[in-house]
């Protein structure tokens, strides 16, 4: 499941500059502001999938707890990261340009995604945390 | 060919004049006679032990006898007021023709009374032993509310009480300690105990069993043989097909059956 | 009632067996999905189609007959209002085509295009209207905002990210959004909509910007297209026919005519559809009858077992078919809701890659259809289960345990 989390956090990194990118730059070479969402996705997609990358590489049984951590963290990132189009940084004027009708919809869907799998992540990483401490009790 | 013997009283079960013939698609259409003209009574308190060679229709005659197959020809005769642990009941002085009701009737007639160990070990794959050990149970426990029927309250049973006896059972036949393992971890022999356990929880008038010691080491069949013994001392008709020879000893009767075709 | 469920023995079986039910859940939930996605676009093509006729109004469109000859200009998307262009003709002919025998009411509309660049906020189609006679666009925008339209205040479709009170400039010209028109389905929804005297005062900022100057010379003398209606007793036809004769470098048409091709291009869209939703359908139930053929065939003994301890044939069937309305149930509900999901996240996509009008079903309606499909999805998992339930617990427990 650590590893489905990291596939998805690269997913999003590079889907939203590769597959589900914002319009293209205007005629004079000036961006638009949805471009300038898809970038912001971008760097926290690069930040989620660095702390991914943690998740799967820390292992050991008193690790639980921090694992459970950078889930919850992820799971937050990713929440945020899917209201950055649109409701934090407004997008193009007409609804039916690229970034309205591609980039929201799929950067949505898979922080949801995202967001839902980390939570399932974090839960059964914190269920055996607790059972450690509760074999550590009876010793 | 068979061998009746009368007693003072009523059978548990009789078969009149029972008959089963089988189709076979080969050279032509070849009908096969599997049981000819039987008739066979057990009572209560007596452990019946039927012997043949193979394709004898022992399993066959057992099966019509259980109420698990229609025979071509004649009557399979169920006496509930000869069943001990319940009073008479003059409605029943001729007995009920299993094949005359419904499979509903009969299903819930079976799940009552009947305890089946089937040829080949079997389970409910989905459940725990301990839940395989007690499906019986709840047939006829579910039967036995739905049922305006008063004879015989006993099947249904208290659930802790009947998880109890379930617990029990399994420790006589050696498989206690697997109460909660599912089945696909049990050796042959294992399963084969579960099923013994299985047909005995809901302490039933009459035992079928069908080569109850087939996976077992000497040691375990002897102690099956026991058990089914005891049955039979508490009151109950205990119909055993086997190969074992050491079932002679703990038998009221035996029967041995000939082949059909060759008369062996 | 989850506790009786969870202690059922169809519950179990579906748990303790994960690689099977997964699959066959998977299968229910494609089935399920294709129905509700299939039904739904069919839907929201045939609304498109529906709106868009409440929309026209007009009778007959007549444009400057260069619109027709220029390869850039699509007259379908004269009637979708797409990006068009640019056209114009002279107020005379517009007041020609008015004085014809058979026009009963006849409106004036002028079209600008604004650009992609600094000038503007967005590049879009604006539609001027005469107030004194527009009989098309008025109706639709007394709905959304209740008095006429002043200078300098304009309407924007619904797919414009654009808000009542917000400030837009095309060509350096502020305007003010005075209201948001209610979805079509169609390009309309991106269009912007102001009266004569502000399209005008834009035009002017246009030339004066140097931007459209060689297009149009006077804005004040130029019209982009006439609507007509006409007359009771007269045939649209020859009304239309009578233009095309007698007024020179003008070309009319029936909106009725266009209509019919665009709603023939939707048919066949929605045909389409409909016959990939039905075979994916068919593929996946003929799938589920043969998996839980299978599935139950491979438990033959078992079934043999449990009628032999006492199951009658009902509750074997029971059984079977409560094991297959679980696992259709379990995959309905995840098909429904991608399904859902896919709609509502993607209509925008689906609509520019069709390029047809597209209007989705109000909420109400989809949920009903979402619970239509989870019904439906669990009747066919039954179905697919009746026929083996039925050979499985017909059978004597006395056969079936001789066979194997």
């Amino acid at each position: 499941m650590d590893v489905a989390t990291a596939l998805l956090c690269v997913i999003l990194t590079a889907g939203v500059r590769i597959v589900f990118h914002a319009c293209d730059a205007k005629e004079d070479g000036t961006w638009m502001t949805c471009h300038w969402a898809e970038m912001t996705v971008f760097a926290a997609g690069i930040a989620m999938t660095l702390q991914a990358l943690i998740l799967c590489l820390v292992r050991g049984k008193g690790c639980h707890g921090i694992r459970a951590g950078l889930c919850l963290a992820i799971a937050v990132q990713s929440i945020l990261c899917a209201l950055v189009p649109g409701a934090v940084i407004r997008l193009c004027m007409m609804e039916s340009m690229r970034c309205h009708t591609v980039m929201r919809p799929a950067v949505l869907l898979t922080g949801l995604l995202l967001a839902v799998l980390s939570v399932i992540c974090g839960l059964r990483h914190r269920a055996m945390c607790g059972r450690g401490h509760l074999s550590s009790d009876a010793q | 060919m068979s061998v009746t013997e009368k007693k003072d009283n009523i059978p548990v079960i009789h078969a009149a004049d029972l008959r089963k013939e089988y189709l076979r698609q080969g050279k032509g259409t070849n009908i096969f006679t599997a049981v000819d003209r039987t008739e066979l009574s057990v009572y209560a308190g007596e452990l019946v032990v039927l012997k043949g060679r193979s394709g004898s229709g022992k399993t066959t005659l057992l099966n019509m006898l259980a109420g698990l197959l229609t025979p071509t020809d004649g009557k399979v005769l169920f006496y509930e007021d000869a069943v001990l642990h319940c009073g008479s009941d003059p409605r029943n002085e001729n007995g009920i023709d299993l094949y005359a009701l419904g499979d509903e009737e009969r299903s819930l007639l079976r799940g009552r009374y009947f305890g089946y160990i089937p040829q080949g070990a079997g389970a409910v794959g989905s459940l725990t032993v301990t839940e395989n050990v007690l499906i019986p149970w709840r047939l006829s426990g579910e039967a036995g509310h739905k049922s305006k029927d008063p004879v015989c309250p006993e099947a249904a049973g208290a659930e802790k009480e009947i998880m109890a006896y379930a617990a029990e059972l399994l420790e006589i036949l050696g498989i206690g300690h697997l109460s909660g393992e599912m089945p696909r971890s049990l050796s042959g022999g294992e399963l084969r105990r579960l099923a013994i356990a299985r047909a005995l929880v809901t302490r039933p008038a009459v035992i079928f069993a069908d080569e109850p010691t087939g996976d077992l080491d000497d040691q375990s069949a002897r102690e099956v043989f026991s058990l089914l013994r005891k049955k039979a001392d508490e009151g109950a008709a205990v119909l055993l097909v086997t190969h074992e020879n050491g079932a002679e000893a703990c038998a009221d009767r035996c029967i041995t059956r000939q082949h059909p075709v060759s008369g062996a | 009632m989850i506790k009786k469920i969870r202690a059922s023995l169809p519950y179990k079986n579906i748990v303790n067996r994960p690689a099977r039910s997964i699959a066959l859940v998977v299968l229910c939930a494609i089935l399920t999905c294709a129905f509700f996605y299939g039904t739904m676009m069919v839907q929201s093509l045939n609304r498109g189609l529906a709106s868009l006729r409440n929309r026209m109004g007009a009778d007959i469109m007549v444009v400057p007959f260069e619109a027709t000859t220029k390869s850039d200009i699509d007259l379908e998307n004269i009637i979708l209002l797409g990006n068009m262009g640019y056209f114009y003709m002279d107020t005379d002919t517009a007041d020609k085509i008015a004085a014809r025998e058979g026009v009963s009411v006849a409106s004036t509309q002028y079209y600008l295009s604004t650009v992609s660049s600094g000038c503007c906020s967005v590049p879009v189609q604006i539609i001027g209207f005469d107030p004194e006679t527009d009989f098309t666009v008025t109706p639709w925008i007394k709905k959304s905002y209740g008095r006429d339209l002043r200078e300098m205040e304009v309407v924007v479709g619904h797919k414009l990210n654009a808000f009542v009170g917000d400030t837009l400039t095309f060509y350096g010209q502020n305007v003010t959004v005075a209201a948001k028109l209610e979805e079509t389905g169609t390009d309309l929804d991106t269009a912007v909509y102001c009266n004569q005297l502000t399209i005008r005062r834009l035009t002017q900022a246009s030339i004066d910007l140097r931007l459209n100057h060689e297009r149009i010379a006077d804005p004040e003398r130029v019209v982009s297209c006439v609507l007509v209606n006409v007359r009771e007793g007269y045939s649209v036809d020859e009304v239309c026919n009578d233009i095309n004769i007698h007024v020179r470098g003008v070309k009319a048409f029936r909106t009725a005519g266009l209509m019919e091709g665009i709603a023939s291009s939707l048919r066949g869209a929605a045909r389409v559809i409909a016959i990939m939703a039905v075979a994916v359908w068919l593929v996946c139930l003929s799938v589920l009858v043969i998996a839980f053929s299978m599935s139950v065939r491979e438990r033959k003994k078992e079934f043999a077992l449990l009628r032999a301890i006492g199951a009658s044939q009902k509750k074997v069937s029971r059984i079977i078919l409560q094991e297959s309305a679980l696992i259709s149930f379990f995959g309905a509900l995840p098909g429904v809701g991608t399904g859902v999901l896919i709609l509502f996240l993607f209509a925008g996509l689906v609509e520019e890659m069709l390029s047809l009008p597209f209007l989705l079903p109000p909420v109400w309606q989809i949920l009903g259809m979402a619970l239509l499909a989870v019904c439906a999805g669990v009747m066919c998992s039954v179905f697919a289960g009746v026929r083996t339930a039925r050979k499985t617990a017909g059978a004597e427990a006395g056969e079936s345990l001789r066979e194997l």
